[in-house]
């Protein structure tokens, strides 16, 4: 997949394309990979929260209703 | 329309008033009138000084100028009024303006606005687009002045497809690019599933507090299949913004006929 540049210079109009060397090109391939994983990092996180808040719920009511308040599913596993 | 002239010891015919008349009046419609200066009008209850001086893109950066003066962009299509005299006097913006349109061609893996203006205080971005890669929904981010560094913080609340019921998930990480709504990819194969964002970023030529993007927007093709979000994303960068790149998440395009635009709000 060729990766193409496109820019716009706001003060003249000019359109401008070029592809991206090899060089950008692994550039923002590695970056997309830095980008799935910090995607998975906040997944993480929403499922350590769930599990947090599940364990508070057992024990304390008013976290029960702060879940039925919000709607939230202790389940999803996103 | 010939317009008749007097020349020093002539004589003044009826048709060179006639004239005068047939242009106060709108009869005469093949002339042009151009005055080199200030066209005024002042009624009874609108008394303030004020008057059409001219166009120019962008507001005037030479010449002297009176407050009231008004001039027409005809580049962006708006107006600029003098809110201050001087030369070349302090100017507002009467709404948002068009910066530039992008709807591309051909398949792009980045969209950068260069040498964004300092014109206005605001900037707004909306964008329609869809991603080349195989996903259900891409992320659309971007970069500030081409900084690539670890120097954004985003900040997700956004509701989705995901699950049975559907997902509302808080999220907010530190990285390198900043984010937008998402939009759909390739596994809609449907060919108009999109996405769209209105996205703010206020006073970008500030110099003293970080620049932040408020975005809302996202991708609906039917009940079973949505992506809604709003993202705030934090640039720890105390500098005005010059360009802004925008990108997918995935490392793949934005498809044919995906279309940005660029607003300046005064």
């Amino acid at each position: 997949m060729t990766m193409i540049q496109v820019t716009v210079d706001c003060s003249t109009g000019q359109v401008s394309s070029a592809p991206m060397t090899p060089a950008q090109e692994a550039q923002r391939i590695a970056e997309a990979q830095t980008e799935a994983a910090a995607v998975q990092v906040g997944q993480t996180r929403r499922q350590a929260a769930r599990t947090r808040l599940a364990a508070k719920v057992q024990t304390d009511p008013a976290f029960q209703a702060l879940v039925d308040l919000f709607g939230i599913d202790l389940t999803a596993t996103g | 329309m010939t317009l008749y002239s007097v020349a020093q010891g002539g004589v003044q015919a009826a048709q060179d008033v006639t004239q005068f008349y047939q242009l106060l009046t709108g009869s005469m419609t093949d002339q042009v009138v151009t005055v080199a200066n200030r066209i005024s009008a002042s009624k009874t209850g609108a008394t303030a000084a004020s008057g059409y001086v001219g166009g120019h893109s962008g507001p005037p950066t030479s010449g002297t100028f009176a407050a009231g003066d008004m001039v027409i962009d005809g580049s962006a299509g708006g107006t600029w009024i003098c809110t201050s005299g001087g030369t070349p006097g302090t100017w507002q913006g009467t709404g948002a303006m068009l910066i530039s349109s992008q709807t591309l061609g051909g398949a792009a893996s980045t969209v950068t606005f260069s040498s964004i203006p300092g014109l206005f205080r605001h900037l707004m971005l909306t964008y329609t687009a869809r991603s080349s890669s195989a996903v259900v929904t891409d992320n659309v981010i971007y970069r500030l002045n081409g900084d690539s560094g670890s120097n954004y913080t985003r900040g997700d609340w956004s509701t989705s497809n995901v699950g049975a019921s559907g997902s509302v998930g808080y999220n907010i990480t530190t990285t390198t690019s900043g984010m937008m709504p998402t939009i759909y990819g390739q596994s809609l194969a449907d060919s108009r599933a999109s996405g769209s964002g209105v996205v703010w970023l206020p006073d970008y030529l500030g110099t003293t507090f970080v620049k932040h993007t408020v975005g809302f927007g996202g991708n609906i093709i039917n009940a079973a299949s949505y992506g809604v979000a709003t993202r705030v994303s934090g640039w720890f960068s105390a500098v005005a913004v010059t360009s802004l790149t925008l990108l997918l998440s995935s490392g793949g395009n934005f498809v044919t006929n995906s279309t940005f635009n660029l607003y300046g709000v005064p």
